[in-house]
């Protein structure tokens, strides 16, 4: 097993664990712990990917989840995964990964003749370019731009893995698990707090993993390990790894996913791939780290060119040396902690390279023990190499040009204070002279920042915040016990540094955003051209707007518009910083709700009747119902719907209409209730008795529409539209509550409590009296047309409804939805001597269709009662919710479109709902004369007949029209006619 | 005469039992839904202590008293849930009727049972509410949703490890479902009635 970079002795990886792994189908090996970066560094494999815009050949930047470069595609087929930072990776055994954005191979990219014509690929070039012919713009520019836009390839296929959600609440949430995370986690917890931990890595540490220190005289890594140990023993404590919390939300709640098995080949059996933690906490502690800053210079983006800390983390945490002959290129003290690992690990390190004139000592001193040649005053100007770092060129500070052959360059710029989620509920960022960098605002008393996150640099003073911040937050969550208690000692490192945000006149491109391709230069061109406020240079030069959101790059981006625009970083500010803070699968926050799960699903107690009658079923909101039911040599759903139509028409059909909305409404008030809800009068509805009743929204518009019972003189049972249920439910809550609550009324949802079918058909009356024998007399004489009654049956009641949608003697009969599969089981035997048939909701439609009823289609918030040919229904003798504006000059204006019937001119011509109504010789010209609400071929008159709103429809009886649709391509001719189609008079209900 | 059967929403012959969760349907709860008249809350309460022995619990709050338990369910509403299947619902008296609308709505839910050590983390999973006993009243009810579900979601009162659950009759199989799913990812394997795999 040879890994020529790996270090012999050291690191916290499992040397006795190999595993085997591929990239770009080539074979190599790493161990436990390792990264998919650290693994292939191991291998000496240092290109990994091509940027974005110029297809430059790019190396591994960083060590963390902040990598800009080093993008890769994970797995194959319906798992594959584009654009996975390679150092959050956990190898696996059979891992597969590919590089992306490139072709044919990453070695040989032909996209990267764009580096040639950069020139024109400037910032805003797509604003400028694309301009003429302009017939190019559809056929030529823009495939092309598609074509070469994107970044990774996600797979087309369903996603095969499961995913989960998980709600948690705390008292701290602390946010990362470096020195400052875990001295506050013990902290919050030795005082009885109830905490969760979350850390992105999979190992507890943070900094502590990957610089030599000493804590508690404990090694570092050693102490992380038993703090984490001591946790995890204690009451109350949630550790969460491998968990990037990824936005805060109001009520101190938090968003997080954690990958549960992405350092898996393929998830175990029942096992999620990731779980979303929606997590509510009293206070939280962010205690997110410090990036490091790269540095802006000619050909900064080599491969093998590295930020300092990064390779730190190589050589410690991974025992892999990153390269064989080194240069330290940093502005800050911490850059030069990099020379000792690069020695110690057997790096030879040919120089260090330090802008600033002079710097304590004792680091010189630490250079030239190492060998290397100390540079103060001096810059890297540029650098060579083909698909790596093979020489830097640096500016002395006298002027003279040296040069080194080395294979690797630590970068070291400074740190930024890693606080976004800070900013997610709107704080703003101010810039810290001190560091050279913006640190947290104003917080509010939920939220603690501690450590590098607030701009502390050294390992005691983050020791000592954290500690300092988990007891805080533990009081002022008001738990338990007042602990004395101390953060853990450390000794602090020098952390001086001095800001280099760029190196001018630098030999070649100097990258501010990796992952964007976007360079000093770039921003040059947005300041030149006008764009001051860092929102704007960001978007006119992508800046920040890749999937790292510019982790790496905003910080000098911003400062290089400051220093163009001649302002002060304070004055310049920071861009936004939204959610999520790093990038979220999908899937994780769809989590069950997908497929089947992706909606409740509401069956009716009849359901599985329907089922075993081979209904086909159609979702209605989140009701399943039945929409026909085909029988054998039925081969369309229009055949079983006419059949079922006719059923109904000559014998005798049931349908379930559970779905209506119901809604119990009792007390002294309940009548006045109704009649401010309803257009027409309740109050004078006798007790047994059903009316038919319209509801206007507040804005005058017709809001839904449904028949009401009254079983005595304070109770009445409304029912709704099945669309509608909540919606109206919702509407008398707040009528009763705000716009009455003088009445004495109380209203209960019924919808769930009754299992109800409807009987339609001239034996419908023979059929209902065969099945409830005495016990119920359906005559017309005793039960009339609109009648209503409550029947008990041994241990339940039935409520009977004489009502009709289908314009034939028809029923309603409901009983508690436990008995109501009984129920339409005794009414399919009662009614086969009669030829009883299920019908569905086509046939349905069909028929209220033929009667004219409005459905839906035409209750669709822009109709008025008059407009619906119901303006009779708004009685004068009473005030009602909606009235006043529904007399609007809008709303009463006569040229509106009113609810027209209309029947094809050729009664075989199919017109379809939706189709815009034209004059007959009238141009195409939306909204012409108005358009169909509902049409269908009726099997009763046989011929296709619809309705539709028509402008001053009412006088437009007999005119001929086209019925235009493009969508569905048909034009159809026509004839405007009464909405009434089928027994207009209502004789057949009445029987 | 109409003689009809009564079917549950969800087969009862199933039960997902282990020792880190065990659901149940509770096929013969019978509910009835409490809303006081105007100012007649108080009033009210004492007639329903007086009938059942319980007061009516004020706020989000379950009272239990034998076979019944009173659930505060939104202002000045109550459901009335007596799971006895041997006794006869108890029936509001007229006492009760003057001073509320009494709704049958024993067939508008349907009730589960969740107990075991996992039980908790089952529901963590479908409702953000904190559940855990050490942080939330003892005598908690909430109105909620479960996942995508309507639910009303108490602890059963003479068994703190347990938590009654009420979703509307219509969503049952995918709220039980539902519950599988999560109850697996717990650790318990699908069983027939009344066998355990702990």
């Amino acid at each position: 097993m040879s890994h020529p970079h790996r270090i012999e002795s050291g690191g916290l990886v499992d040397r006795s664990v190999p595993l085997a792994f591929r990239f770009d189908g080539r074979g190599f090996t790493g161990f436990m712990g390792d990264t998919l970066a650290s693994a292939l560094l191991a291998n000496g494999v240092k290109l990994v990917g091509r940027s974005f815009k110029y297809h430059r050949p790019r190396g591994l930047l960083t060590a963390g989840p902040e990598e800009p470069n080093g993008l890769v595609e994970l797995r194959t087929g319906a798992y594959r995964e584009p654009n996975t930072r390679a150092t959050t990776v956990e190898i696996y055994s059979g891992l597969e990964a590919f590089s992306q954005n490139r072709w044919p191979s990453l070695e040989w990219d032909i996209l990267s003749v764009n580096d040639l014509f950069a020139p024109l690929l400037t910032a805003g070039f797509y604003y400028k370019t694309f301009m003429w012919p302009a017939s190019f713009w559809e056929r030529v520019y823009e495939p092309l731009i598609r074509r070469a836009a994107g970044l990774g390839r996600a797979s087309a296929l369903t996603d095969p893995d499961k995913y989960e959600k998980m709600h948690s609440f705390c008292d701290v949430l602390i946010v990362g698990g470096g020195p400052a995370g875990l001295a506050a986690a013990m902290a919050a917890a030795r005082s009885g707090a109830r905490i969760i931990l979350c850390e992105d890595d999979f190992r507890l540490g943070g900094r502590l993993l990957s610089e030599k220190c000493t804590v508690a005289e404990l090694d570092g890594a050693i102490w992380a390990a038993r703090s984490e140990a001591e946790l995890a023993a204690m009451p109350g404590v949630t550790i969460l790894k491998r968990t990037t919390v990824f936005g805060a939300y109001d009520g101190g709640v938090f968003g997080a996913i954690e990958r549960l098995a992405d350092h898996l080949a393929v998830p175990p059996a029942r096992q999620s791939r990731q779980r979303y933690w929606k997590i509510r906490t009293r206070h939280v502690i962010f205690a997110t780290g410090a990036i490091e800053r790269p540095l802006v210079f000619g050909g900064n983006d080599r491969p093998g060119v590295m930020t300092a800390s990064a390779v730190r983390t190589y050589i410690r945490r991974y025992a892999v040396a990153p390269g064989e002959c080194a240069a330290v290129f940093t502005t800050t003290d911490d850059g030069w902690r990099t020379v000792d690992d690069l020695f110690s690990s057997g790096v030879e390190v040919a120089a260090v390279i330090d802008p600033r004139a002079s710097v304590h000592p004792s680091l010189v001193a630490a250079g030239h023990r190492c060998g290397a040649t100390v540079m103060l005053g001096a810059q890297v100007i540029g650098t060579r190499g083909r698909r790596s770092l093979d020489r830097i060129t640096v500016r002395e500070s006298s002027g003279k040009m040296t040069s080194f052959d080395v294979d690797l360059l630590a970068v070291s710029g400074g740190w930024n204070p890693q606080f976004a989620l800070t900013t997610h509920l709107g704080t703003k960022a101010r810039w810290s002279p001190q560091i050279f960098a913006s640190v947290p605002g104003d917080l509010p008393r939920s939220m603690t920042v501690a450590g590098a996150a607030g701009g502390n640099f050294g390992l005691a003073g983050c020791l000592s915040e954290g500690t300092k911040a988990g007891s805080q937050a533990a009081q002022l969550t008001g738990t338990r016990e007042q602990v004395a208690v101390i953060a853990p000692s450390a000794d602090d490192e020098p952390c001086g540094l001095s800001p280099l945000w760029r190196v001018q006149d630098g030999h070649g491109k100097a990258f501010i955003d990796f992952q964007n391709d976007v360079t000093s230069n770039d921003i040059e061109i947005a300041v030149r051209e006008g764009y001051r406020s860092v929102e704007h240079v960001k978007r006119y030069t992508t800046l920040g707007m890749a999937t790292d959101q510019g982790k790496t790059s905003n910080a000098n981006g911003n400062a290089l518009s400051a220093e163009l625009t001649q302002r002060s970083m304070a004055d310049v500010g920071s861009t936004s910083l939204r959610p999520p803070y790093s990038p979220v699968a999908i899937g994780a926050l769809a989590n069950e709700h997908r497929g089947t799960c992706f909606a409740p699903m509401r069956l009716t107690a009849g359901h599985d009747w329907a089922a075993e009658h081979g209904a086909v079923f159609l979702d209605v909101g989140n009701w399943r119902r039945a929409q026909y039911f085909p029988i054998a040599g039925e081969t369309s759903w229009v055949q079983a719907m006419e059949r079922e139509v006719r059923t109904v028409r000559s014998a005798v059909g049931v349908c379930d209409v559970s779905t209506l909305g119901k809604i119990d409404i009792q007390g002294p008030g309940a009548a006045e209730l109704l009649d401010l809800v309803y257009t027409n009068v309740f109050s004078t509805l006798p007790i047994g008795r059903v009316r038919y009743g319209l509801m206007l929204a507040e804005d005058g518009f017709v809001m839904d529409d449904g028949a009401t019972a009254r079983f005595a003189a304070h109770r009445y049972l409304m029912s709704t539209t099945t669309m509608n249920a909540a919606l109206v439910m919702r509407h008398l809550d707040y009528c009763r509550q705000v716009l009455r609550p003088d009445l004495d009324v109380q209203i209960t949802s019924v919808t769930e409590q009754w299992a109800q079918y409807s009987i339609a058909g001239p034996r419908s009356r023979d059929l209902l009296q065969s099945l409830f024998g005495d016990s119920f007399d359906f005559s017309n004489e005793s039960f009339p047309y609109m009648a209503a009654a409550e029947v008990r049956f041994g241990e339940f009641t039935a409520r009977i409804f004489r009502l009709s949608f289908s314009g034939e003697l028809s029923y309603e009969v409901a009983v508690p939805a436990a008995f109501g599969d009984s129920l339409i089981r005794a009414i399919e035997t009662a009614g086969a001597p009669f030829g009883i048939a299920p019908y569905g909701l086509e046939a349905l439609g069909t028929m209220r269709l033929e009667k004219g009823h409005i459905g839906g289609a035409e209750l669709n918030g822009r109709t008025t009662a008059p407009d619906l040919g119901l303006g009779r229904l708004v009685s004068a003798k009473k005030d009602c919710i909606g009235r006043i504006l529904a007399s609007r000059p809008g709303l009463t204006d006569p040229d509106r479109p009113v609810l027209v019937g209309l029947q094809s001119a050729v009664p075989g011509n199919p017109f379809l709902s939706g189709a815009l109504l034209l004059m007959k010789d009238q141009e195409v010209q939306p909204p012409g004369e108005g358009y169909v609400t509902s049409a269908g071929f009726s099997p009763t008159l046989d011929r296709w007949i619809g309705l539709g709103l028509l402008r001053r429809g009412a006088s437009r009886s007999g005119q001929m029209l086209r019925a235009y649709d493009p969508v569905r391509n048909s034009d159809t001719e026509v004839e405007v006619c009464s909405a009434h189609f089928f027994d207009p008079e209502g004789a057949r209900l009445r029987v | 005469m109409l003689e009809l059967t009564r079917r549950p929403a969800v087969k009862s012959d199933f039960l997902r039992a282990s020792a880190q969760v065990q659901i149940e349907v509770v096929i013969e709860a019978q509910i009835l839904s409490i809303a006081a008249r105007k100012n007649c809350a108080e009033t009210l309460s004492l007639r329903i202590q007086d009938a059942v022995g319980i007061a009516l619990p004020a706020g989000p709050r379950c009272s239990t008293t034998g076979a019944i338990t009173l659930l505060g369910v939104g202002p000045e509403v109550w459901l009335a849930i007596q799971e006895d299947a041997s006794a006869r619902l108890w029936l509001p008296s007229d006492a009760i009727f003057e001073l509320a609308s009494v709704v049958d709505l024993t067939s508008a839910y349907t009730s589960f049972r969740l107990r075991g050590t996992q039980v908790q983390q089952v529901l963590a999973g479908g409702t953000f509410i904190d559940l855990d006993g050490m942080h939330s009243p003892a005598d908690i009810a909430i109105v909620t949703n479960l996942s995508h579900f309507p639910a009303i979601v108490w602890r059963v009162q003479r068994d703190p490890s347990a938590f009654d659950l009420l979703v509307p009759r219509s969503v049952a199989a995918d709220v039980w479902r539902w519950l599988e799913e999560r109850a697996a990812d717990c650790g318990a394997n699908a069983l027939r009635a009344h066998q355990e795999d702990a």
